[in-house]
């Protein structure tokens, strides 16, 4: 898994970035009109980017 | 007596209890410093890093819930893409000339104008790299400059430091003003209010930077013999970007200035004083005029789009803009309704380098200068050379939001504020430079510490305007010393790996620099 991160961290990386900004505008949407449960979830996504980041950036 | 004994231990105790708080919100910020200065992570891992922490810090000490987090994370965003916007414009438009060999074809043109080792100093490492920070930034002048100056016969850590040193000046309105426009975006003031002060502080640098570009090299002997060009050549650089960043033309300030620097040094370098060696007979394939013509464009579409009113109204029209509603931390902290930083999509700095370098690409691919498959090239490097630096932004942002939602930087801001009352404004630039130094970049110390500088400003009764300036001057300086600049440097020369002694060289100079900001900044906060 780590190795396949190391493999293709140049395309990961425009990859997260297209998450970062893309997931907080469901993330806004789901705060003014979702559920607690979708905030939470859509958060950890962003974690789970930032993770990503972390290991690749 | 009693009476005053429970009052002095509730006082002591709030004390201790704001101590914890303080620390606590300054947790994100030593994380990312320490990652960066002693893990050598890169801004993006640090920033990812750091936003953890950030997040972990205001659950547990400043009431953040999901939804405050979750509005935080789009304010950031909105942030990020106004500067992101400049950011991929400015790289795409130094692609597209760079793909010509038009930048080698100015290096070329520069060097047989004169022989003197101290005019090639000022020429290439203070004028020529501010010129690339002016059209590109994100570490290109250092990486362009260095092996140009080893060519001339420099030794690589002066190549390297030299233009590390000399190109600072012009940080915050280079990258075509991305630093600038994010402090702007997140102090929430215009460019007629901080314009000002940032121009008269960083004009002041324009000089300083020269100087000591000069002293590496020669040392003292060797200012002296070079004192009447860079006092010409720094009134008109520093006097330009003053005339631009007030005009509302900050988007120009540092690629104006240092083409007009580029002019007069060119004509300095042409005085007597300065031309007992033989000049360079080198000659390139294209001439200085069609290798500078996309630049011609830009300042012609940025005028435009700035100044003419018709075209920049038309051009204003499409927004992107989002509305939010007021939201409370579990502390109490309110954060009020108001709408996030709107994007002015076609009359964005961003899009008017975009413009310029679309017609620059046609005029270029018009007169045959590109090989087959250019574009291909120019969008890759591109993203190879944007898409990290985003990443750190981005991160950065995020965090720095997460922070300004949950009262973590009014709690710094009141703590240096009570630490250091009225002498402030000597600790203001400082601030910058560690912001800079840690991230790299003068954009992101903008952001993770221009709010903090603000909202202390404001607490100790100071002008938010000088403070935001000396912020981000302080950044700018920072530059000459972020190990992330340095690191590209060296790799340009054959010094990798031995990148310690640029940073000696260049860090006493960034020290003294700052040092004598502080001191002005205090001098003008209290007399000016």
């Amino acid at each position: 898994m780590l190795r396949f991160l190391d493999k293709h961290a140049g395309k990961l990386k425009l990859t997260a970035l297209v998450l970062m900004l893309l997931i907080p505008l469901f993330l806004y949407l789901a705060a003014l009109y979702g559920s607690a449960v979708q905030v939470k979830l859509l958060l950890g996504l962003i974690g789970a980017t930032m993770l990503l980041t972390m290991r690749i950036g | 007596m009693l009476q005053n004994i429970i009052k002095s231990r509730l006082v002591s105790e709030m004390t201790e209890i704001f101590f914890v708080k303080w620390i606590l919100a300054l947790s994100p910020i030593v994380t990312v410093m320490v990652l960066m200065i002693y893990g050598n992570w890169s801004g993006s891992r640090a920033g990812a890093a750091g936003w953890f922490v950030a997040l972990t810090a205001a659950t547990l000490g400043f009431g953040a819930h999901p939804r405050l987090v979750a509005y935080s994370q789009m304010k950031g965003v909105l942030l990020s893409l106004n500067v992101l916007y400049i950011i991929w414009a400015a790289l795409f438009l130094y692609h597209v000339v760079n793909e010509t060999g038009a930048i080698k074809a100015i290096g070329t043109g520069i060097q047989r104008f004169s022989g003197d080792k101290s005019i090639q100093i000022l020429i290439f490492g203070w004028i020529f790299a501010s010129f690339l920070q002016g059209v590109a930034g994100y570490g290109v002048p250092i990486a362009v400059v260095a092996p140009l100056l080893v060519g001339l016969g420099f030794s690589p850590v002066v190549a390297v430091a030299v233009p590390a040193i000399g190109h600072s000046w012009s940080v915050t309105f280079g990258s075509m003003g991305a630093s600038f426009q994010a402090l702007m975006a997140v102090s929430g003031f215009d460019s007629s209010f901080l314009a000002p002060w940032s121009a008269t502080l960083l004009g002041m640098t324009t000089f300083l930077c020269g100087l000591f570009a000069v002293h590496v090299y020669g040392g003292w002997k060797m200012i002296k013999h070079s004192l009447p060009a860079i006092l010409i050549v720094g009134t008109t650089m520093a006097g330009t970007q003053y005339v631009l960043a007030v005009s509302g033309m900050w988007t120009l300030g540092g690629f104006g200035a240092s083409l007009a620097g580029l002019l007069s040094g060119l004509t300095v370098a042409r005085l007597k004083i300065y031309n007992q060696t033989p000049a360079s007979r080198l000659q390139s394939e294209m001439g200085l005029g069609w290798a500078l013509s996309a630049y011609f464009i830009l300042v012609v579409v940025v005028s435009a789009g700035v100044m003419v009113p018709s075209v920049k109204t038309f051009l204003g029209q499409v927004r992107l803009s989002l509305s939010f509603p007021e939201i409370t931390s579990l502390k109490g902290w309110v954060v009020p309704a108001g709408e996030g930083k709107s994007i002015n999509i076609f009359g964005h700095g961003g899009a008017l380098l975009l413009y310029a370098s679309v017609i620059g690409y046609w005029v270029y691919r018009a007169k045959g200068f590109y090989r087959t498959g250019a574009m291909k090239t120019i969008v890759a490097k591109t993203i190879k050379s944007a898409v990290p630096t985003s990443l750190g932004i981005v991160t950065m942002v995020c965090f720095a939001m997460i922070m300004d939602h949950c009262q973590m930087i009014y709690i710094l801001a009141e703590g240096i504020s009570r630490a250091f009352g009225p002498f402030f404004p000597l600790v203001s630039p400082w601030i910058g430079l560690l912001g800079a130094f840690m991230t790299g970049s003068n954009t992101n110390s903008n952001v993770v510490f221009g709010v903090l500088q603000q909202q202390t400003a404001q607490l100790a009764g100071l002008s938010a305007a000088l403070i935001l300036a000396a912020q981000t001057t302080g950044g700018a300086l920072g530059s000459m010393i972020a190990p992330a600049k340095i690191l590209v440097g060296c790799s340009t020369v054959g010094l990798s790996g031995k990148e310690g002694p640029v940073l000696k060289a260049t860090l006493r100079y960034g020290l003294l620099i700052t040092g004598i900001v502080g001191v002005v900044t205090l001098l003008f906060s209290y007399f000016a």
